[in-house]
């Protein structure tokens, strides 16, 4: 078979073709597993697919890339002897093609030897019939477990020594193949001719494509990362375009396809033998370039790889190693040694402690991703290279021989050819991106099939289309949501500018997302006259967006409720994705919801709470219809999802959680059937009460709270009536017409009357007459909540949502079905049945959307956090830590008060107010201090640390109320804004004071109150204070008081001995007791005092709720995705071959 | 969401049942109904609760008195008396020297219903007076303050009663002309510093006196600031007193001579701006009477009604007075008044104050002046302390609107009850004067005025002391009592302070 001179074009191509066809055929013909469909390598291409595929043998003349070249073009072509080895490890089914590719071959090789490596398929009979045709000239057979190298060498052995061999003439080079790879019939051709071309290069690599996707690039040079990982520098899946081509000098190429002088084979001792299957050729390649060697990437030398190894198609038995299944264990292993080997001196010890960093993160981050056997292999392979020893110290011998060579470069700069930094980082965040963005990287139905070599068109079809951007303008969604977005800023324009959003039941947001988690966490709330009550849990996942949102908590609240309107129709757009087919369908649904009623009530009454809810809501429907089976099958993962989104969506609506257990309920009895089924159901509605924990507790005390929301304020209509919910009208401003409704409810009764699909339309129907029950259950509802004085009529907003959002599915359904039913139809009276209630359709969005753009009225304004004037808030930052006061006129002559310990109130403060019962005293001294009565209610109040009384809507002149504390003895009057009056109190008023026992009273003087401040220790004011103090003698028979409610967690020390405060005494006080503050009394020397409050237990509620929260998002994380060969199709059958992970940033190791 | 069928043989036959189109559809329209419809039956209004203002009786009334006065021929007299009405049973009463509540002071203690304590000032001016009274005291407590002189260029009388402090108030009458001498005093009764601002508006508006700016008033302190130090040259002002910080008790005191021949005399009571301004006892016959009004915020309109004896009358070319904003305008009524005493009303479209300064003394006799300022309404008892022989005391009622009736009753110390009472009958539109006969010679004597029934009414008083060398007259409001409060319901909302 050696020729002297290759024949560049063969006499009889198509003559040999056909005849070497028919032996390959013959050959494969009785193979068990002969699926592979080799005929695409085989068969002549025709007409541009030739050209675009194996462009080599047009291209070979045009090669002029001056980064390649030498400069030589007058050098004539140079006399090759190539010895191309293939080697074979129960590789049956891709060897024939294999072959037969090489046989194709327009420069055949001089030498063909193939190696069997122990193949226990019928790899060996497929060789000896190769031999016996011809496609091989020498059969090497050596033992299972040799590696690539050794396997290399064993076929080199053979032909070396021979005559030819010592032609000085002749160069003498090495072509490794591998049983899965297929060289394109010029690939050599093209690799001698750079050989020819750029003299200097000793080791020539082909560009690697799929085996199946012949299209797909697979490799084209590579590199490794800091990490060890193979880098190829390419997209996954990423189509040839030509767009790598030229690339010149590389760090490595693979051993597929790797055309090697021989020379430079002996002199670096071949692969090494540490590395008996993975990295061999990065690791060869690298000592070449250290030794001085130039590595280059013939792009127009094609070799198709299946990469069988990598993607676990057949056990890895090279180099014995404990874990052949595992390819990926194995690599990592490889990659390790490689890193570690290349390391020396100093940078050993470096590298594999960066190197075990490395490895713990990843197998840390595979177990959150819920692939333990993966995080086990991970941390294994670390194990696993750090125990071989010998083979480092072999291997670091080899690099540095290379190393010490004459022609030897410096390491560093071989480095430069390393992967960037950051590299992997980046990939990393892109893969993750695309997961976020909903582009499935591994979506079958857009698999490169899809574009047939025979079709040109289709290879570049992306190129034909618009951009991404101009893409995504022309979808419905986007423009929906655009549109939306567009309309909702209009209406709400005189929302935006300065300050923060209040009103309603808003309370303003604090400045930073810190402080809103401050008050989640912490256990005593400086409120009213301080509160112990549990927060809200709606507080945490709030604090998370603000997080989010750069730490501003102001910007939370405006995305909620200002961007409410865009962000329900994307929800609902999206979530009603596989349910409505037509899309304009989707729009007009998506835009109903986003338009209900209740959107525009909560913005204008400035309702979280269902802001988030309503948002929130079409996804958490969706889930739940999964997890009840709809679709798909059912999944604890599932149930953990739902109930995560569910505890999120019930802290801020509880009232959605009862419809959730209500629905729960009648789903286990009809729909869902197995046990396992209703388990998840009960785990569903029960894990959201744990991971709610401790709020949900409070709820469970405190009932009430599950009707209502953040803010607890009842509806501004105060004549709501059950039909308004019927007719989807929470009440309140912001509300739209209750015509509006009309259509919707008798559209969403259509699709029932209909035979056939009407399975959606009856599951709305459930979960909206649910809602509608609970929805009228809240508009007749008075529920008294411990926190304030009277009833709260709870706002039935977001059961008039789901109520909604049940109809607008079970209409979007009917809709959807129209066109179809009518199309058979004859004319008649459906017809015009379906245009009214169409246009009765259209009006709910197009009304609703009209009357938003005219401008969102309501008690939600932008205004300041500072209720106070500046020196008020400054004096109740100081030491002595005093309240204020704040005094507003309601209806009916009554006088509300705000008892603000901390200077500027903020978001949920009404939420963890204590119990109204507490301030009894307080509220009776504030109704008489207005009054003017006179008498001691000044004194009384500087005992519970009040400092300032502030009249936010004094009147200018003749206001009786400032008239009345104007007279009022000890009362003084300083000054204010315009429009508030501000009075201070004379008497000492501060957190924690020393009073000393009221003097004996003469006849005609004033009794005198006596007391002396005691300094809390410095802190924010929303903290509880504490004191550490000594307080100096006095008079016998004074207390130390403290104006905090009082609390057994609060623990006081006098003269070091712990003592327990009471409540002082009201005399002839309805209560008996005066719960808002606590004291104790104190002997008449000098005494050192402590008080703290220790808010231990709450801490570890909140430990045991971050552990829940946890296991619960651990269950719900996606499972790490398992399939992730780019080169599979659906119709390679691969039952020895467990599917394996390689995450996108292990690259494609060639094996 | 299945609604029972009437009679089902089997659930089979009855989920059979459902499956049909019609029946689906009648099922989940009775169900929608049906839970409205249950919902409607159980609509209930909110609980009521109960905010109705309950009405107490105050627990203390806290009085200042300026007026403390005096020199060689000024005498300065404050007097405190708790009434003997009903619900005054226990308390105590004082009446002591402004000084820091910390100090030692001298009070004159009142310790049953019916008495009356009185300092007197001779010589020398002495501290401002607190008269306060706790208890049930605080109901029939009042207390007055009188200067008087015999004799020399101060001769006259003047009368005021002893006010709540406040933080905003208006003096309207007075001048800076050569001859007359115009102070405000100004008492501070808390134990910190107050702040005052005068702000003087004269004919022409504003008035540009930085000296009234800042005015500091340290704890438990009284000050007296010359009007003329301020602004000079103002034939008729009006200071609108404000406090930056703290509250005060104020009082003006004007004074007018020629040489050493006296003018009169008055002490000019505190008035507030509104859009109906009565002023119920202008005496008659007078030999001037000069009214001034002043519309602090706007332009305004005002028109004005005599209340005389025989009713209302509109002075002829005074229907329409037109104020510019923050002007001092005068208008002489002289012409219109009759020869009975009669009240004034003015109804304006902006918020006015206004005062009347009449004078007396013809041909040889001395002159004497005194002004009447607008009067807040009696709705409740109003107390004059310090009544004795030897002055006329005349109490004014005017009935605006409709007619009303007053009961007067006069007290004097040491008897059980009112040793004199009249009921009054004022028609609506007209002012009645009332002689009180006082019969005890001693300062100690008090009279009552209660409103009974009827429309509104303000009542005013004038004492005069038949000189010499003529008549001296002293013109003065007649306060309601703080006998009672009404107590608003107060309740704690949390974050309240936000909306």
């Amino acid at each position: 078979m050696v020729t002297d001179v290759p024949p560049a074009v063969p006499e009889d191509p198509l003559g040999r073709l056909r005849r070497l066809g028919d032996e390959v055929r013959e050959i494969t013909a009785d193979l068990p597993g002969g699926s592979d469909d080799v005929t695409g390598l085989l068969e002549p291409r025709t007409g541009a697919a030739v050209a675009a595929t194996d462009p080599g043998a047009d291209v070979i003349e045009d090669e002029d890339d001056a980064g390649l070249t030498d400069d030589l073009d007058e050098l004539p072509p140079r006399r090759h002897r190539v010895t191309a080895v293939v080697v074979a490890h129960d590789g049956a089914r891709w060897l024939p093609a294999a072959l037969t590719a090489l046989a194709r071959s327009t420069r055949r090789p001089d030498r063909v030897v193939a190696v069997d490596t122990g193949s226990l398929d019928t790899t060996p009979d497929l060789l000896v019939r190769a031999e016996r045709v011809g496609l091989v000239d020498r059969v090497v057979t050596v033992a299972r477990d040799t590696g690539f190298g050794a396997a290399v060498a064993a076929a080199l052995a053979t032909s070396s020594g021979t005559a030819v061999d010592a032609d000085p003439e002749l160069v003498g080079w090495a072509w490794l193949l591998h049983d899965d790879s297929a060289p394109a019939a010029t690939a050599l051709e093209a690799l001698l001719h750079h050989a020819d071309h750029v003299r200097t290069a000793e080791i020539i690599g082909a560009k690697l494509r799929g085996w199946r996707n012949q299209d797909v690039l697979v490799e084209i040079g590579v590199t490794v990362a800091r990490s060890g990982n193979r880098v190829t520098g390419l997209e996954r899946r990423e189509l040839d375009q030509g767009q790598h081509d030229g690339v010149g000098d590389v760090l490595s190429v693979s051993s597929a396809g790797m055309l090697v002088r021989r020379d430079v084979w002996d002199e670096l001792g071949g692969f090494d033998p540490s590395l008996p299957m993975f990295r061999d050729d990065v690791d060869f390649c690298w000592r070449a370039r250290s030794a001085g060697h130039r590595v280059v990437v013939a792009s127009t030398a094609v070799v198709h790889h299946r990469e069988a190894a990598t993607h676990g198609r057949r056990p890895v038995d090279a180099g014995s190693p404990r874990h052949p299944d595992r390819p990926a264990r194995i690599d990592r292993v490889s990659a390790i040694h490689l890193m570690r080997s290349h390391a020396s001196g100093l940078r050993g010890p470096y590298v594999t402690f960066r190197l075990l960093i490395g490895s713990l993160v990843r197998a840390v981050g595979l177990l959150v991703a819920k692939a333990p056997q993966q995080a086990r292999d991970e941390w294994g392979a670390f194990l696993d290279s750090v125990r071989d020893r010998t083979g480092l110290r072999v291997s670091r011998s080899r690099v540095a021989a290379a190393a010490a060579l004459p022609e030897a470069v410096p390491e560093s700069d071989v480095r430069t050819l390393l992967a960037p930094r950051g590299t992997q980082a980046r990939h990393v965040l892109e893969t993750f991106a695309d997961l976020v963005a909903g582009r499935d990287v591994s979506d079958p139905s857009r698999s490169v099939l899809d574009s047939t070599s025979d079709d040109p068109d289709g290879w570049y079809a992306d190129d034909r289309r618009p951009s991404r951007l101009r893409r995504a303008f022309r979808r419905p969604g986007v423009l929906l949501v655009l549109t939306l977005l567009l309309l909702a800023l209009v209406g709400e324009r005189g929302l935006f500018g300065d300050g923060v959003l209040l009103g309603g039941a808003l309370i303003p947001a604090p400045e930073g997302a810190s402080d809103l988690w401050a008050s989640y966490t912490t256990a005593w709330h400086e409120v009213g006259p301080g509160s112990p009550a549990d927060a809200p849990a709606w507080l945490a996942p709030l604090s998370g967006l603000a997080f989010l949102l750069r730490g501003s908590a102001s910007s939370a609240v405006d995305l909620v409720l200002l961007g409410l309107v865009p962000i329900a129709g994307l929800t609902s757009y999206l979530a009603l994705r596989g349910l409505v087919s037509h899309v304009w369908v989707r729009v007009w649904a998506a835009a109903t919801y986003a338009t209900l009623p209740a959107v525009t009530g909560a913005i204008s009454g400035g309702r979280i709470g269902t802001a988030v809810s309503i948002a929130l809501l079409p996804w958490l429907a969706r889930s739940c219809v999964r997890l009840v089976g709809v679709g798909r099958p059912s999944s604890w993962r599932r149930a953990a999802g739902t109930a995560l989104l569910l505890a999120v969506v019930a802290s801020f609506t509880p009232v959605v959680w009862l419809v959730a257990a209500a629905l729960a309920v009648v789903a286990g009895l009809t729909v869902v059937r197995d046990l396992a089924g209703r388990l998840r159901l009960l785990a569903t509605v029960l894990l959201p009460v744990a991971l709610l924990v401790p709020w949900s507790l409070r709820l469970f005390r405190e009932p009430a709270l599950l009707w209502l929301e953040p803010g607890l304020v009842g509806p501004t209509d105060r004549h709501l009536q059950p039909y308004d919910v019927l007719l989807l009208r929470p009440g309140g401003v912001g509300s739209t017409p209750l015509w509006l409704g009309v259509g919707l409810l008798v559209a969403a009764l259509v699709p029932l009357g209909l035979r056939g699909g009407r399975r959606v339309p009856v599951v709305a129907w459930c979960v909206g007459l649910v809602a509608l029950a609970f929805g009228v259950v809240q508009s007749v509802l008075h529920v008294q909540v411990a926190a304030l004085p009277d009833p709260v009529s709870p706002w039935p907003g977001v059961a008039t949502a789901v109520w909604g959002g049940a109809l607008i599915v079970a209409s979007a359904v009917a809709l959807d079905g129209l066109p179809g039913r009518l199309a058979g139809a004859s004319f008649g009276w459906r017809q015009p049945a379906a245009a009214a209630i169409t246009v009765l359709l259209l009006l709910a969005p197009i009304g609703a959307l009209g009357m938003l753009v005219l401008g969102v009225d309501g008690p939600l304004a932008r205004g300041s956090r500072d209720v106070l004037p500046a020196y008020v808030g400054a004096e109740m930052r100081t030491t002595d830590r005093p309240r204020s006061l704040v005094l507003s006129r309601g209806a009916d002559d009554r006088l509300i008060y705000d008892l603000l310990s901390a200077p500027q109130p903020q978001l949920g403060d009404v939420d963890v107010a204590g119990p109204a019962s507490t301030s009894a005293v307080i509220t009776s001294l504030v109704s008489r201090l207005a009054a003017g009565l006179g008498a001691d209610e000044v004194e009384a109040l500087a005992t519970h640390g009040i400092r300032y009384v502030v009249l936010g809507d004094a009147r200018a002149a003749g206001d009786p109320l400032v008239e009345s504390l104007d007279s009022q003895p000890g009362l003084r009057r300083v000054s204010a804004r315009d429009g508030a009056a501000v009075w201070q109190l004379v008497p000492t008023s501060s957190r924690a004071q020393v009073i000393d026992p009221p003097e004996a009273v003469a006849a005609g003087t004033v009794a005198m109150r006596v007391a002396r401040a005691v300094p809390t220790v410095p802190d924010d004011p929303r903290t509880p204070p504490s004191v550490a103090t000594t307080v100096a003698a006095g008079v016998d028979g004074r207390t130390l008081v403290l104006s905090e409610a009082i609390d057994s967690r609060w623990t006081w020390t006098v003269d070091g001995s712990a003592v327990t405060s009471t409540s002082p005494t009201v005399a002839g006080g309805d209560p008996a007791t005066d719960p808002s503050i606590q004291q104790v009394g104190l002997v008449s020397s000098s005494v050192p005092v402590t008080i703290s409050f220790d808010g231990s237990s709450r801490s570890t509620w909140l430990w045991a709720q971050g552990a829940v929260l946890l296991l619960v998002a651990l269950l719900a994380l996606p499972s790490r995705r398992v399939e992730d060969d780019d080169d599979s199709d659906a119709f390679e059958d691969a039952p020895d071959a467990a599917d394996v992970a390689v995450g996108p940033d292990q690259g494609g190791t060639s094996a | 969401m299945t609604t029972p069928d009437p009679a089902p043989t089997t659930v089979a036959g009855l989920l059979r049942a459902l499956r049909r189109p019609a029946v689906t559809v009648a099922v989940a329209a009775v169900s929608m109904l049906a839970v409205v419809g249950v919902g409607q039956t159980r609509v209930t209004a909110v609980p009521p609760v109960d905010d109705a203002p309950r009405v107490e009786p105050v627990a203390s009334t806290t009085l200042v008195c300026p007026v403390t006065t005096a020199t060689s021929a000024l005498i300065s007299t404050v007097i405190a008396g708790v009434a003997e009405l009903d619900g005054v049973s226990t308390g105590v009463a004082t009446l002591a020297d402004l000084t820091t509540r910390t100090a030692a002071s001298d009070p004159l203690l009142i310790s049953k219903p019916g008495q009356t304590v009185a300092r007197v000032f001779r010589e020398k001016s002495g501290p401002a007076q607190l008269a306060r009274a706790t208890g049930s005291f605080a109901a029939g407590f009042g207390a007055d303050q009188v200067i008087r002189s015999g004799v020399g260029a101060t001769r006259g009388l003047g009368a005021a009663p002893c006010s709540r402090p406040v933080t905003d108030t208006w003096l309207v009458g007075g001048g800076t002309t050569v001859g007359r001498l115009t102070q405000v005093l100004l008492v501070n009764d808390d134990d910190s510093p107050a702040q005052v601002d005068l702000l003087v508006y004269g004919p022409k508006g504003p008035v540009d006196a930085p000296g009234g700016a800042g005015i500091v008033l340290p704890a438990s302190s009284r000050r007296q600031v010359r009007l003329d130090t301020l602004a000079p040259g103002l034939a008729v002002a009006a200071v609108h007193v404000v406090t930056r910080n703290g509250r005060v008790g104020v009082t003006g005191l004007d004074q007018q001579s020629n040489g050493l021949i006296p003018l009169g005399m008055s002490l000019l009571p505190p008035t507030t701006p509104s859009t109906t301004v009565v002023i119920p006892n202008i005496p008659a016959p007078v030999r001037t009477a000069r009214l001034s009004l002043i519309s602090p915020d706007g332009d305004a309109s005002a028109s004005l009604t005599l209340l005389t004896g025989d009713g209302p009358i509109v002075p002829s070319g005074l229907a329409q007075v037109v104020l510019p904003a923050g002007r001092v305008v005068t208008v002489d009524l002289t012409p219109a008044l009759v020869h009975s005493a009669s009240g004034l009303r003015i109804t304006s479209t902006a918020p006015v104050a206004g005062a009347v300064e009449v004078r007396t003394g013809d041909g040889t006799d001395l002159k004497e002046m005194d002004s009447a300022a607008g009067t807040p309404l009696l709705n409740a008892p109003g107390i004059v302390a310090g009544l004795r022989r030897g002055i006329t005391h005349r109490i004014d009622v005017a009935a605006p609107t409709a007619q009303a009736v007053v009961r007067m009753e006069l007290y004097v110390p040491g008897t059980t009850g009112a040793v004199w009472a009249q009921s009054v009958t004022v028609p609506g539109g007209a002012t009645r004067r009332i002689v009180v006969p006082v019969t005890t010679l001693a300062a100690s004597s008090f009279v009552v005025v209660t409103p009974v029934s009827g429309g509104p009414v303000y009542a005013g008083r004038e004492v005069s002391e038949a000189g010499a060398r003529g008549p001296m007259i002293a013109l003065a409001p007649i306060y309601p009592t703080r006998a009672t409060t009404s107590v608003p319901v107060a309740v704690s909302v949390p974050g309240s302070s936000v909306r």
